[in-house]
């Protein structure tokens, strides 16, 4: 039933491309958006039967010849939902607007936005790894497609060139990682595949392992393959990177969970610890960028790369339970994993269409323009705070429930009872914590800069909110279902138990969510956390004061502006977004690496600078992928040689080859 | 290392006891300026000639010496000692009628709550004087910590607004935003001739005024510069501890 | 007659460069409006004294000295902003005096620097400046200082009233030098017009002096004594510049010996009143002010935050023409009383020299200065003098230029009176000149330290801004 149900939804979607990429103007932005809300509604309604349905997976071979099998079982159906959820509210909020500065926002913004949603349906869906890549590619062609014709006059050529190198790398990666286990498995069907790794070689099981980890990790964001994410997510328009960032980027973690940590096989503890080390570097690095960043863009594709890591830490404690034969371990780490992707997916959604909303009221997203939009954008700015808060890991919202089962999977590490898995356990909770505060820091400078204080241009000065229904249900939907996460997760985990308990192996749900409204991190008696509660004692609390402030009386107030010394108070004499983050990336030099460039001498009256630069270089950046990039196409240059186009050549090659394969074969044979 | 505490112990208490006890001035300080009551009008007017900042009035059959216009240079005395008596009485503050209200506020708070008064100076065209013996109000002889008079950097904790100097165009919005951002109950008090009156500097075309024609003033302080005590005599009727000998019109 | 006017403002500009070149020291660029003929008087300070050159300006600007002489920078820059003459090569465009509008401050540097405006309503018990600050946060872009907030016009308000009078509105200049104002003011007067003074005049206007000299140097230490968190220190202090305050309230009738001075000598037997006020209590507020000096120096916690704060090179100094304990700090000497202009050749001579160019080395200068003003104030009180006044037929008009060593260093007043009447008066303070020079000592110091530096450079604002 579900599998029909996400057949018919990628039909839908499928018709709402064509709808954009064929019918001209005006409709076509509402037919392609209204197909994918539509598309996104059948398909949640499937994922969520599948998900009741526990564990039993529901296939529908669509076109057997063409491979198209789609097979929903628990954690195809989670993360159905959640990719499909972000798709609904990203498609109603595109639905309500007038697409008035990004210029083809509405008709290949719908097809590229249908594209990515079909393209990630089908990797979470598919039954057989021909589709599965296949969807893969969907995916990198909707980025592609996104980035190229979004209108944006910025680099946009070189980062859609960039993000599709990458992600083509990184397809190249998992297509290899999938055609060896393929040969093992004697079969495409995706399950089988995933349990191959058991009759490889070791040598040959750890290399596809690093490959699928290398190419899903690119997707997401991974250290150190994340330098595109800078580069695509701001070249997109802001809200079809809302559904890149929050819906597509979830595959990557589909694949790790399905392919990684459903390994056939014993996993080794050091590939667990390899994948928590890179998961903590990456989400104090990519926190640590984030908050040094001039664009609100910029500062939330470096906060996905920290939320990447932080994911990938829980992921990684779920292969190290593995390893140690702990399946409520496991459990654990993938329970943490899953609350943190939809928190993550949920808020990273919001904060780009908090942006999206911003950017056409005001032009532009770079923090240095902008101020007191929370009392010109309302609506928009109570989202970006909304999904700031949830980012920051502050209760009672979905965010800091993910942050706190992370953090609590790390402090299990004594569970292993060897010596290195409690170490790097311990330490990756601690840059975990480390991350998180810098967090706080980042979303700071967001709200206090973009939305307090005073406007730093004209146009932010004079931007209006454009009232529209379908912008602001899309909006309150998504802050809702952040604070609903926060408040109900126990539901949530329940919700899935097929996905959990059946990657683990074990009873793992149950027991977190044993005494509602508490979460437990499955070890019983270890700690608990309570969303509803916290959430109850911060609306109470703050009710009680409010109404105590009232009842006290006070002396009559007056408002002035404020103190400056006795100059007039002028919105340049404010904070600068880079001057909030300066103190930050002081300390934090070693790694954000910035690069001032200033003419001129300080304090000689003469020569005062007339000119000032900073640059941010964060480590793996685009100018080191050039660098290396430059090397392939140094070697492909010498390659391309061989391709001359003379027959006698190509004669002489296939004669080469015999010869080998003659001489070699003996040898080979009993590899 | 020196020895600071041997240091201080050896001198013993420095501190005057005013206001709560008596305190004088030397014989030769020009304080408190006086016309000679029945002295010829020739004398009267050969003392207000020489009078540069224009102190002594003579109107018809009455003459008048304005406190507040006194740089106390001796002059007038030195021209005409039959007209002018110069004593060394330093209680030269002059109160403003209309203040009361917001001196009893003051007082009132004080008493309640045992607060200490919290100063909040503006230079708005000083001749550094006035700004240096408000400084001497806080060295050991004065100590006016000890009657809670305490300084302030930030005109939202200010109870008293001290300004010295006649108002220059420069610095009359900053001198208007500064009171401005003191909350009430809030006192005025201007320190100095230039401050209370403009002294000489009226005939400028760079200057506003004294501080009266941009904010409210509730206690005036003539004197080039006022002695410490003088000041000390201006604050405690500015927070209504005393009365002042010399009442002004609200001009 | 356009060629000659032209010439005339060119050939002064050379004969200046040329007197500096020969190393002269710059002293003053003076507008003046003489019979409707504006000129610009160019004082230098040679080893003869100070010499006077005059520009006449005619259509064309005027060369700019500040071009390559950094001592002529604020001079012609008021002179630009405040009389609208026309200077052809001043490197800052930026005007000297406060704008109208304070978004005029703001450079388009790059969106990330916001400039910061701190003041003129400073913290604490200062005068009222203004400091601009251009940052990116930790970087600093510019900092420099917009002053001129408390310009009252007392150079024109000196022509308002009579010679006689005109004591009392340089008193009103800098009132906590007020000495120092009025004997130079006097002095100038005194020379336009050919007026000799009596040795017992002379000798209590030196008393007058070197007592301001006292309390004016033990305020700039009391206040670093209190920027260094030496609450002791600073309260002992004050407490000896209390206790020459009222030895000259009970010398004088007022604090700060306002009142005193008129042209052609003192009000009252002001030397024989010092006498008799300084044989009771001089010993005492001796003592007081050298121990607490001794104390000050003796306390390395004060000393650590002094050393090396504030670094100034000996180029940059004489560059700017620096005056006062700033340029006796780098070892230059400019020390009026050691010239010709010296009131009365008494006193232990000597100039107080350091050389490290940095707080400590001012603050040592200052220290040093106020043992030798007890000397001076003993010598001159116990010398033998006349008291008579060499007569004269004093001339109804002139014009005199006279210096004074004042606390913060070389005072110097232009006075042009015609027909008993002043005509101009300008003056070029102490602090004028100095203050150039501050944003020089920022470099390798962090932001608390500023006000360190500020109290080691001890200058009035009231006399700069004047």
């Amino acid at each position: 039933m579900s599998a029909q149900l996400v057949t018919v939804a990628l039909l839908i979607a499928s018709a709402g491309l064509l709808a954009a990429l064929c019918i001209p103007a005006n409709a076509s932005r509402w037919l392609g958006y209204g197909a994918l809300a539509l598309a996104s509604l059948a398909a949640l309604s499937g994922a969520l039967h599948g998900l009741s349905e526990g564990n039993v997976p529901s296939a529908w071979p669509v076109l057997a010849l063409a491979h198209a099998v789609v097979r929903i079982d628990a954690t195809s159906a989670a993360f159905a939902a959640i990719i499909s959820v972000i798709a609904l509210a990203t498609s109603v909020y595109a639905l309500g607007g007038k697409g008035r500065d990004e210029r083809h926002q509405g008709r290949a913004g719908a097809a590229a936005a249908n594209l990515i949603w079909i393209g990630s349906i089908i990797v979470c869906s598919s039954g057989d790894v021909w589709f599965f890549l296949f969807g893969w590619e969907l995916v990198a062609l909707g980025f592609y497609a996104a980035i190229a014709y979004s209108g944006n006059d910025e680099s946009a050529g070189v980062a859609a060139y960039y993000t599709l190198v990458i992600t083509h790398v990184a397809g190249a990666g998992i297509l290899a990682g999938l055609l060896i286990l393929a040969n093992v498995a004697h079969s495409f069907g995706l399950v089988d595949v995933a349990g191959a790794g058991v009759a490889l070689e070791p040598a040959a099981r750890t290399a596809v392992f690093f490959l699928l980890l290398a190419g899903f990790g690119a997707k997401i964001g991974l250290l150190p393959l994340q330098g595109w994410l800078p580069y695509g997510y701001p070249a997109a328009p802001t809200a079809i990177a809302a559904l890149m960032a929050g819906g597509a980027l979830n595959v990557g973690f589909y694949g790790i969970i399905r392919f990684l940590v459903g390994f056939g096989g014993a996993i080794p503890l050091s590939w667990g610890l390899i994948v928590i080390i890179l998961g903590a570097l990456g989400a104090f690095f990519g926190i640590a960028w984030a908050q040094a960043q001039r664009d609100v863009r910029l500062l939330a594709a470096f906060s996905s790369v920290e939320n990447a890591g932080v994911i990938v830490v829980g992921l990684g404690i779920a292969l190290v339970g593995r390893s140690v034969d702990l399946p409520l371990l496991v459990g654990l780490g993938l329970a943490a994993a899953y609350v943190q992707i939809a928190a993550h997916a949920l808020a990273k959604a919001l904060l780009f269409l908090c942006a999206s909303g911003i950017r056409s009221a005001v032009g532009t997203l770079s923090f240095e323009s902008l101020g007191a939009l929370i009392h010109r954008l309302p609506l928009h700015a109570a989202a970006g705070l909304v999904a700031a808060m949830s980012l920051a890991a502050l209760p009672p919202l979905g965010g800091f429930t993910g942050e706190w089962l992370i953090l609590e999977s790390c402090m299990q590490g004594f569970r292993t009872a060897i010596a290195p898995a409690e170490v790097t356990l311990a330490l990756a909770g601690a840059v975990v914590g480390l991350s998180a505060g810098v967090a706080v820091v980042a979303f700071v400078k967001f709200v206090g800069v973009a939305l307090l204080g005073a406007p730093r241009s004209v146009e932010a000065a004079n931007a209006v909110e454009g009232h529209s229904p379908f912008r602001t249900i899309a909006l309150v939907g998504l802050g809702l279902s952040i604070l609903g996460l926060g408040v109900a997760t126990p539901w949530y985990l329940r919700a899935l138990t097929g996905a959990i308990d059946g990657t683990a192996h074990a009873d793992v749900v149950a027991r977190m969510t044993a005494s509602l409204p508490l979460v437990q991190p499955t070890f019983s008696g270890f700690s608990s956390a309570s969303g509803l509660g916290l959430g109850a004692t911060i609306v109470i609390a703050a009710s009680a004061f409010a109404i105590l402030v009232r009842l006290i009386p006070r002396p009559a107030s007056k408002t002035e502006q404020p103190w400056t010394s006795g100059a007039a108070y002028a919105p340049w004499t404010q904070y600068t977004g880079t001057g909030f983050a300066n103190p930050t990336r002081v300390i934090l030099h070693a790694v954000i690496r910035t690069v001032r460039t200033m003419s001129g001498t300080v304090f000689d009256p003469r020569s005062v600078p007339s000119e000032y630069d900073s640059v941010s270089r964060p480590f793996f950046d685009l100018p080191n992928a050039i660098v290396i990039g430059n090397m392939f196409l140094r070697v492909a240059a010498i390659v391309r040689r061989t391709q001359s186009g003379i027959i006698a050549a190509y004669l002489s090659y296939i004669l080469a080859f015999a010869i080998a394969v003659l001489v070699l074969y003996p040898s080979i044979r009993h590899w | 290392m020196s020895n600071w505490l041997g240091r201080g112990l050896r001198r013993g208490v420095l501190t005057t006891r005013y206001p709560f006890d008596e305190a004088e001035m030397p014989d030769r300080y020009r304080g408190r300026v006086r016309l000679v009551e029945g002295a010829p009008a020739q004398a009267v007017l050969r003392a207000g000639s020489v009078c540069l900042s224009n102190a002594i009035e003579v109107q018809n059959e009455s003459c008048h010496l304005r406190m507040s216009r006194c740089f106390q240079c001796g002059a007038c005395e030195r021209e005409a000692p039959e007209a002018v008596r110069i004593s060394n009485d330093f209680e030269v503050a002059i109160s403003d009628g209309e203040a009361d209200a917001a001196r009893h506020r003051l007082r009132e708070r004080m008493r309640s709550l045992g607060r200490s008064f919290m100063i909040r100076h503006v230079d708005a065209g000083s001749d550094a004087s006035c700004d240096q013996e408000i400084q001497a109000l806080f060295n050991p002889f004065y100590d006016i910590n000890r009657l809670g008079f305490f300084l302030t950097a930030a005109p939202r904790h200010a109870d008293v607004l001290l300004v010295t100097g006649v108002v220059t165009h420069s610095m009359a919005a900053p001198l208007r935003e500064t009171y401005d951002a003191m909350p009430d109950p809030r006192v005025v008090v201007a320190v100095g001739t230039a401050a209370c009156s403009g002294s000489i500097f009226l005939t400028g075309r760079d200057v506003v005024g004294p501080v009266h024609d941009v904010l409210p003033v509730d206690v005036r302080i003539p004197g080039a510069p006022p002695a410490p005590l003088s000041i000390i005599n201006g604050l405690w009727i500015a927070v209504g501890r005393a009365t002042a000998h010399l009442a002004g019109p609200r001009r | 007659m356009i060629d000659a006017r032209r010439a005339a403002a060119q050939a002064a500009v050379e004969g200046v460069r040329g007197a500096i070149a020969d190393g002269g020291r710059f002293v003053a660029a003076f507008y003046d409006k003489e019979d409707d003929v504006r000129q610009i008087r160019y004082v230098v300070a040679g080893k003869m004294g100070l010499v006077q050159t005059i520009g006449v300006i005619g259509d064309d600007p005027i060369p700019a000295l500040s071009a390559d002489i950094r001592a002529a920078d604020w001079a012609e820059r008021e002179i630009r902003d405040r009389f609208g003459v026309e200077f052809s090569g001043i490197p800052e465009a930026r005007r000297l005096l406060p704008p109208s509008d304070p978004g005029s401050y703001r450079r388009s540097v790059a969106p990330e620097v916001s400039t910061v405006l701190y003041g003129p309503v400073r913290s604490g018990i200062v005068e009222s400046a203004r400091w601009v600050i251009e940052t990116a946060g930790e970087d600093f872009i510019a900092v420099y200082p917009s002053m001129f907030f408390k310009h009252r016009g007392l150079e024109h308000l000196f022509t308002t009233v009579d010679l006689q009078r005109a004591t009392y509105v340089a008193e009103h200049v800098s009132g906590a030098t007020a000495a120092s104002h009025a004997i130079c003011f006097s002095l100038a007067v005194e020379r336009a017009l050919g007026i000799r003074l009596a040795e017992e005049d002379r000798a209590a206007r030196l008393v007058l002096l070197e007592f301001e000299r006292i309390h004016q140097h033990l305020d700039a230490l009391a206040k670093l004594a209190d920027d260094g968190s030496l609450a002791v220190g600073a309260a002992q202090t004050f407490a000896a510049k209390e206790r020459v305050h009222r030895l000259l309230a009970q010398a004088t009738g007022n604090r700060f010996a306002r009142g005193a001075i008129r042209i052609g000598g003192t009000y009252g037997d002001l030397l024989a009143a010092l006498r008799e006020v300084c044989a009771r209590h001089l010993d005492e507020v001796e003592h007081e002010a050298t121990s607490v000096v001794d104390g000050l120096f003796g306390t390395q916690s004060l000393l650590d935050r002094l050393i090396g704060t504030g670094k100034l090179s000996r180029g940059l100094v004489t560059q700017y023409g620096s005056v006062g304990p700033v340029a006796r700090g780098n070892g230059v000497s400019t020390d009026v009383r050691m010239t010709a202009d010296v009131l009365l050749p008494i006193g232990e001579g000597g100039e107080a020299l350091e050389k490290d160019g940095d707080a400590f080395a001012r603050a040592r200068v200052r220290a040093t200065e106020i043992r030798r003003s007890f000397f001076i104030v003993r010598d001159a009180l116990n010398a033998d003098l006349s008291s008579v006044a060499p007569s004269h037929a004093a001339p109804r008009s002139g014009i005199g230029l006279a210096r004074v060593e004042s606390p913060q260093g070389e005072l110097v007043y232009f006075v042009r009176v015609v027909d008993g009447r002043l005509a101009r008066v300008a003056i070029r303070s102490a602090s004028f000149a100095n203050w150039p020079l501050f944003v020089h000592t920022l470099p390798g110091n962090i932001f608390t330290d500023f006000s360190f530096i500020e109290h080691s450079f001890g200058l009035i604002q009231a006399e700069t801004d004047r």
